[in-house]
């Protein structure tokens, strides 16, 4: 074929930029790790990466949310762990003061010890997880118990979300661990008449409140059981979370992202190229006519 | 002696060929790097007719017969088709290239995943100021980055109807000159001569129009060069040419049209096709790509913010009112992406955030709410995450299937060019070596006359 110096020089310049586009290329994406930056790199598998990149947000605000929940119930137990010490100290006091050997004076003295532990549940039912009450419901801005003892919160129950569009139950009912409500024991109530009828060195009812300590420890610790059910559900549903968050962004990052051996060597091939390309180009340069007349 | 001096006459005209064939090679040379030159050929032809000389017949030396061109019709009726392809596919591809508002880790996809995020955080502790603060700007951001990425989109096609009005006057100029062209050409050529400048010139015009328009030249028995769009609508006939002109379209949100005075200077009408070459690619990326992106853009912003506002409406701040969008200025879906915005008295006061179904500060049913329409099937049967999904594949399909016909296209037209040059380009080599032998004519003419001139001066001196 008959070769003009203008297609001679346009040839070379074509392979030249073609062969340095193809380099600059996959120095892209050598430098950067990613294949697919841009939805025309490669059209269907940037579609599905933006689905595998909202599942993994997704996921990943799921595990955020459970393992929340999750610390929070464990201070929530931590709390009902506290109660129950407290309501088997006061039961054990209780057990000891009914006790007929004891005078009027030692129950006075047991009154005292026992509005301590009183005050010491109240103080535990008002803990605090950061900047909410845990134990009012969602009434949480402010102490779900007054000194005196009354529920201020709510009956209703927290949930967050363990699966996509799948709630748990994410609080403890204080209402009705601590107060009975729905036909159980109201722990403080039966506190406040232990320390009552110590004080009235009533033994007959502070052999009442033995019994109705044994209820409440039993309820407490029936809410308790509940709690630690919710955590487990939390902590299986941040671990599962997070397996599909993992596994979305794996997805995600094979899509996205280049084989690194695979990219080094195409960006080491595509440089060869371009050497050769203006090695060629130059050296069809030097071959021309003017030279020699 | 008349013989010697027909020798001298023969030498002189001999000369005058050889300094033509000379003078064509220097216009080759002087030309070998200009776009659209076709080389040219000095014909020497022996001069008829010979001299009888007794039964013989003697030459009469060379003559210049015509300085030809070199060029194949076959290939330079495949150019314009092809140039055109090659422009309007490239031109598509860098407009749709030039636009990375929806690249995967910057565009509305990482937003919407942070706007869910935060409503999902939200959802745990809707009572804390501090999730309430991150969920309100997650939504602020939500609709920034799509106003932003509808605005870019709409920028580029604003950028396009700029580039369109830029290429008018040329588009024009071009046409006008290559009817102007038509008249010289016709005029040289009747006083008998090929112009081949003009027709140079001429070519490089069509090939630019077939650029810029995807102008499809047709030669015409007059030797006019007629230009049509690949619809039949002329451009250019004869000695008159058509007129390009833009209109704001009120049906395509103001974006220019086309319209064309056909040569015969009828009233001007819009453009029934779209023409081919850098217009037509330009109008593609508008119109095609970058509009379905901007619509389906629109639609997500409208359905998302419609879903959200449902459940937003009827979540309870914590002061206790209700009935407040979370997202705002949103009328039709024609614009919704540019203009959805974020509650302003909610941006104000995140505690008026419509969090719950109560006004209890640990009451997340709203937020809870909000987060279904993540699973929620809008408009379009798929989920906010799946129009997206499409919206992002569907731009770099267009796109990745313009970059490859690009590709393709620039293979075609390069190997057609080359081959026209291969007929028509100046070979500097070659060149060269006619310049040798054109010099080495003309030192044997030179030897002819020397020698011619001895013999006459041998003849003079006999006495």
């Amino acid at each position: 074929m008959r070769v003009s110096d203008s297609a001679m020089y346009d040839l070379a310049n074509l392979r030249i930029m073609r062969a340095r586009s193809d380099s600059t290329t996959a120095g892209d994406q050598v430098s950067t790790g990613k294949r697919l930056e841009h939805p025309w790199d490669a059209s269907g598998d940037a579609g599905l990466a933006v689905r595998h990149q909202q599942e993994a947000g997704r996921f990943d605000g799921i595990m955020t949310a459970s393992g929340k929940a999750s610390d929070e119930l464990a201070s929530v137990d931590g709390a009902m762990d506290q109660i129950t010490t407290t309501l088997t100290r006061a039961k054990e006091l209780a057990v000891q003061l009914s006790n007929d050997t004891y005078s009027a004076n030692d129950r006075q003295g047991g009154a005292v010890e026992a509005q301590q532990l009183l005050n010491s549940v109240i103080s535990q039912l008002n803990v605090k997880f950061g900047d909410r009450y845990v134990f009012g419901g969602m009434q949480d801005a402010a102490p779900p118990f007054d000194a005196a003892g009354n529920y201020l919160g709510d009956a209703n129950v927290r949930k967050v979300e363990i699966a996509p569009g799948v709630m748990q139950d994410a609080s403890a009912r204080a209402d009705v661990a601590l107060k009975g409500a729905g036909g159980g024991v109201d722990v403080i109530a039966s506190l406040q008449n232990m320390i009552t009828a110590l004080s009235a060195n009533d033994t007959t009812n502070v052999r009442v409140a033995v019994q109705t300590l044994d209820d409440s420890i039993t309820q407490v610790s029936k809410e308790r059981s509940r709690v630690g059910a919710m955590m487990n559900a939390f902590d299986i549903a941040s671990t599962m979370a997070k397996q599909s968050r993992d596994t979305a962004t794996d997805a995600q990052n094979k899509l996205q992202d280049v084989d690194i051996f695979e990219a080094s060597t195409r960006f080491a091939a595509t440089q060869r190229a371009l050497e050769a390309s203006m090695s060629a180009a130059a050296q069809q340069f030097k071959l021309t006519l003017l030279n020699k007349f | 002696m008349s013989g010697l001096l027909s020798i001298l006459q023969q030498g002189a005209q001999s000369l005058q060929a050889q300094q033509a064939y000379s003078s064509t090679v220097s216009q080759n040379l002087s030309n070998s790097n200009t776009v659209g030159y076709s080389r040219q050929r000095a014909e020497i032809a022996a001069s008829l007719p010979a001299e009888r000389y007794g039964n013989s017949y003697i030459g009469r030396g060379a003559v210049l017969q015509a300085v030809t061109q070199a060029r194949d019709r076959f290939l330079e009726a495949q150019m314009p088709g092809a140039i055109s392809r090659e422009m309007s596919s490239g031109t598509e591809a860098q407009t749709l290239q030039s636009v990375t508002a929806l690249d995967l880790d910057n565009g509305v996809a990482p937003a919407l995943s942070n706007f869910y995020a935060q409503l999902r955080a939200l959802s745990q502790n809707p009572g804390s100021a501090n999730y309430r603060e991150a969920a309100v700007a997650g939504a602020k951001q939500l609709a920034l980055t799509i106003n932003r990425t509808a605005e870019t989109l709409e920028a580029a096609r604003t950028g396009v109807d700029a580039k369109l009005d830029g290429r008018m006057a040329e588009v024009n100029g071009s046409l006008a000159q290559v009817a102007r062209l038509n008249a010289q050409i016709r005029e040289a050529r009747a006083t008998g001569g090929e112009p081949n400048d003009l027709l140079d010139a001429r070519l490089k015009l069509g090939d630019r129009l077939a650029e810029l328009t995807g102008a499809i030249a047709i030669a015409n028995k007059d030797g006019d060069l007629n230009l049509t769009l690949s619809d039949g609508t002329a451009l250019v006939a004869a000695e008159k040419a058509a007129q390009f002109s833009l209109l704001p379209d009120a049906t395509n949100g103001g974006h220019s049209q086309l319209y064309l005075q056909k040569p015969d200077g009828s009233v001007r009408s819009a453009l029934a096709n779209k023409p081919g070459g850098e217009l037509g690619g330009l109008l593609a990326a508008r119109d095609g790509a970058l509009k379905t992106a901007g619509a389906q853009l629109d639609q997500l912003a409208f359905d998302l913010s419609g879903a959200v506002n449902t459940v937003a409406n009827a979540g309870v701040a914590l002061d206790g009112s209700s009935g407040r969008d979370l997202f705002t200025g949103i009328g039709t879906v024609s614009g919704a992406a540019r203009s959805m915005t974020l509650n302003a008295v909610i941006a104000a006061d995140t505690s008026l955030f419509p969090a719950g179904t109560t006004a209890a500060p640990g009451d997340a049913g709203a937020v809870q709410g909000m987060l279904n329409t993540e699973n929620q099937a809008l408009s379009t049967g798929t989920t906010a995450a799946g129009a997206l999904a499409r919206i992002t594949s569907d731009y770099g399909a267009t796109t990745q299937r313009a970059s490859t016909m690009h590709e393709g296209d620039t293979a075609i037209l390069s190997h057609l060019d080359t081959m026209r040059q291969s007929a028509s380009g100046v070979s500097v080599d070659e060149e060269l070596v006619n310049m040798q032998k054109a010099q080495r004519a003309y030192e044997a003419v030179t030897r002819v006359i020397k020698t011619a001139d001895s013999m006459l001066e041998t003849l003079m001196s006999l006495k």
